[in-house]
């Protein structure tokens, strides 16, 4: 376990000194060149950030103190991340800190604990996601990637893709098909993989906005040892769903939309448009939408703090928020007129505003995560109580 | 939330639930629908037995003094039932507007204990906002006062026995109290599409008394914006429950019509719009909960800028759902003796009183720089 520098009982603290000290941190250590990126940031950019957070003792605040994390409340939680937010800190690779580390705790081995968490709390390991196959998206259970067991090892072979900054990451955890004769959920397995075992290969996919944010990834006959299988066999697919918690909330998180807002804020005072009636209701409607959808998120975020567990209904967070984030990426593209067709960011007052890059950024906000499509499914069966 | 405030809300809701689902709600509206007596008497005093009436008003005034996050709550419920009962109109805005006037004592009193119904005559124009949109006019003539001029829209009066008259007297707008049957008033009676009342006032040098004057001239047009404000949240809160109310019965009808050999509700493209429209029921009780909860601590100029915002957010979901409410039950959706065109009439009354959401979104932006950002 990776020593930390500071001990304190977060829970102890008022609401008031917690986020000030976490405010406080992040002005003092967090470079201003890695806050507010209209991308998702790379490893190699954002780990000496990652680094002083592991220092600090802050690198995985939802865990338990024992293995590392701050161990506090749902409340403290949702402090921490909205002070990050606030300040524009980037989401590093962290697929270890908010999905296999917290499976591991739940349903891992302690050998299993002992190995792979403290080398996510020292940022040794970046992990990433292998869940969506080529012909297994919205209907994931259908996956086909196998792994079949020959002495020791699993051989997998088959292909994932969309796996998020797989190019930085040195684990994959994936949900592999190791039963073809059962029903399609009951036949899968979660999976751990050396991402460098031999068989396996990344190709990076460039995204519209121009990055390279996720991988194609193939296994070969890729050999895997026997005990890097978490809880029992032909049972990942309800781990995988049990984990859906704190991200079902995260992904209808208000943020991305606020700081959107701001920039076509910018741009409206910039070129004038805000003389125009037609801009400013455009506008005010999307601001009053903003200013609910922050007070849906504090509803949801509520039943989280007082202990309990969200219904299916939160998928109308992830559907509002996504919607309005497209809205609001829309409008700035309208209103930059040709700026709005520029690959680079262009002068506004004092300040430049790469357009394109919002709209690009939020175009992926409905499909992943569960498409629009697969959340409105959701709800019209489990809360409307729709016919199939 | 202490446990208190918790089960008063709860007990409100549960006792405005009672109180809908005791009645059957079409014949209830259809009953009264576009009669100039415009609801129940017997209802009526039954709500203020309840203490509904005059939930907003201080208890030495002869109030329950809850405060407006209990009144949303009892609102939302009773918005379900969409009865003809004024308790905006009465319970929200006279109360509110008697409450906040010098001389409103009396019939504030009245009004609670059910012995009076008043009801406020402030619009003059279609698209009014503010009470000092006022041209009526108040001179003195010795002790008393002569009033002269017109009002419009008048909701909730069918039963009234005392109008809340705005005028304009020269130390700026001041607040009378009229009896109906006042000299040298004619109060004429449309009606909505709903079947409510709208009353039009035409005031030919009616005199009244010193007394009659129950907010100086100068201290009327605060009262009054004051109460205006806080019963547009209150509207918005029965805008939400007819939606809600609006939305399940659409639901059950997409439930039981069977074409094709199976329920409508089982085809993708009706699932998704009902879901949007669930979406849009959440954001406005998130719309409603906030100015609810922000409202009273705030100053003039905020709260007119957090009704306005849940105004706008309310009126237009609620002609949103009613909209697709129509579409989503058919050709039985587009008669009149269905009960979802119940909802659509007074989602349409209901949006464009006070304010719909166009005039409120344009108040807002007016009202808020453009970099005071929510």
């Amino acid at each position: 376990m990776s020593q930390t520098e500071l001990r304190y009982d977060y829970d102890a603290m008022t609401d008031a000194e917690f986020r000030k000290m976490v405010r406080d941190f992040i002005e003092a250590e967090c470079p201003a060149e890695i806050r507010h990126l209209p991308r998702r940031i790379r490893w190699r950019e954002v780990k000496p950030w990652s680094l002083k957070l592991s220092k600090r003792g802050w690198i995985a605040p939802a865990w338990p103190k024992e293995y590392g994390g701050m161990g506090m409340s749902v409340a403290k939680q949702i402090a921490f991340v909205e002070e990050l937010d606030r300040a524009g800190v980037p989401r590093a690779p962290d697929m270890g800190i908010v999905m296999i580390g917290p499976l591991l705790i739940r349903f891992g081995t302690e050998e299993q604990r002992r190995k792979y968490l403290p080398r996510i709390v020292s940022c040794e390991d970046v992990w990433c996601q292998g869940y969506s196959e080529p012909n297994s998206g919205s209907d994931l259970a259908s996956l086909r990637t196998e792994a079949v067991l020959d002495g020791d090892h699993w051989v997998v072979n088959g292909q994932k893709t969309w796996t998020t900054l797989a190019q930085d990451a040195n684990w994959i955890f994936m949900l592999v098909r190791t039963d073809k004769g059962a029903k399609k959920q009951e036949g899968i397995s979660f999976l751990l993989v050396d991402i460098n075992t031999p068989g396996v290969t990344r190709r990076p996919i460039m995204t519209l906005g121009g990055h390279e944010e996720f991988c194609e990834t193939f296994f070969d006959n890729v050999r895997v040892p026997k005990e890097n299988i978490v809880g029992r066999v032909n049972e990942g697919w309800t781990m995988a769903k049990a984990l859906l918690g704190f991200e079902r909330i995260f992904l209808g998180s208000p943020k991305l939309s606020q700081v959107a807002l701001n920039r076509l804020a910018l741009l409206g005072r910039a070129t004038g448009a805000f003389k125009d009636d037609r801009f400013r209701d455009k506008f005010t409607q999307l601001r009053l939408d903003v200013a609910d959808l922050t007070e849906t998120y504090a509803r949801f975020a509520d039943i989280l703090k007082r202990g309990e567990q969200l219904g299916p209904d939160v998928s109308i967070l992830k559907i509002f928020a996504t919607a309005t984030y497209q809205k609001i990426t829309e409008t700035m593209v309208e209103t930059a007129a040709e700026n709005g067709a520029l690959d680079e960011a262009a002068p506004y007052g004092n300040e430049t505003l790469d357009v394109l890059a919002h709209y690009w950024l939020a175009r992926p906000a409905t499909i992943y995560g569960g498409s629009s499509e697969v959340q409105k499914n959701i709800v019209a069966k489990a809360v409307l109580d729709l016919p199939g | 939330m202490s446990h208190e405030t918790d089960d008063t809300r709860r007990l409100l809701r549960e006792s405005a639930a009672d109180f809908v689902a005791r009645s059957d709600i079409g014949a209830a509206v259809r009953a009264w629908r576009h009669k100039p007596e415009g609801f129940d008497a017997q209802r009526w005093s039954e709500m203020v037995q309840l203490g509904w009436v005059g939930l907003r008003a201080p208890e030495e005034a002869g109030g329950t003094g809850l405060g407006l996050e209990d009144l949303v709550a009892l609102l939302a419920e009773t918005g379900r039932g969409v009865g003809p009962e004024p308790l905006s109109a009465v319970g929200v805005l006279a109360v509110r507007t008697l409450a906040a006037s010098a001389g409103g004592a009396q019939t504030l009193g009245g009004a609670c204990e059910g012995g009076r119904i008043p009801a406020v005559a402030w619009q003059e124009k279609p698209g009014a906002l503010s009470a000092g949109e006022c041209d009526t006019r108040a001179a003195r003539a010795g002790d008393d006062w002569i009033l002269s001029g017109a009002k419009d829209f008048v909701h909730g009066a069918a039963q009234a026995d005392v109008f809340v008259v705005s005028a304009r007297a020269p130390g700026g707008v001041a607040l009378f109290e009229l009896r109906r049957n006042e000299p040298g008033l004619t109060v004429e009676t449309r009606f909505f599409t709903d079947g409510t009342t709208c009353h039009r006032l035409v005031l030919r040098d009616v005199r009244v008394p010193a007394s009659a004057c129950i907010a100086a001239p100068g201290e009327g047009e605060e009262a009054l914006d004051a109460a205006l404000e806080e019963t547009r949240i209150a509207v918005s809160a029965e805008m939400l429950g007819l939606a809600r109310q609006a939305l399940e019965m659409t639901l059950d009808y997409l439930r039981q019509r069977k074409q094709f050999g199976k329920a409508i509700g089982s085809f993708q493209a009706l699932q998704h719009r009902a879901v949007d429209l669930y979406v849009t029921t959440q954001i406005m009780q998130s719309a409603v909960d906030r100015a609810a909860r922000t409202f009273e601590a705030a100053d003039a100029r905020e709260r007119a800028l957090i009704a306005s915002a849940c105004k706008a957010r309310c009126s237009d979901g609620a002609l949103a759902i009613a909209k697709e409410a129509i579409q989503l039950h058919g050709a039985i959706g587009y008669t009149d003796e269905h009960n979802i065109g119940l909802y659509v009439r007074r989602a349409l009354v209901l949006a464009s009183w006070l304010g719909n959401g166009a005039q409120h979104r344009k108040r807002f932006a007016a009202l808020s720089p453009a970099l005071d950002l929510v």
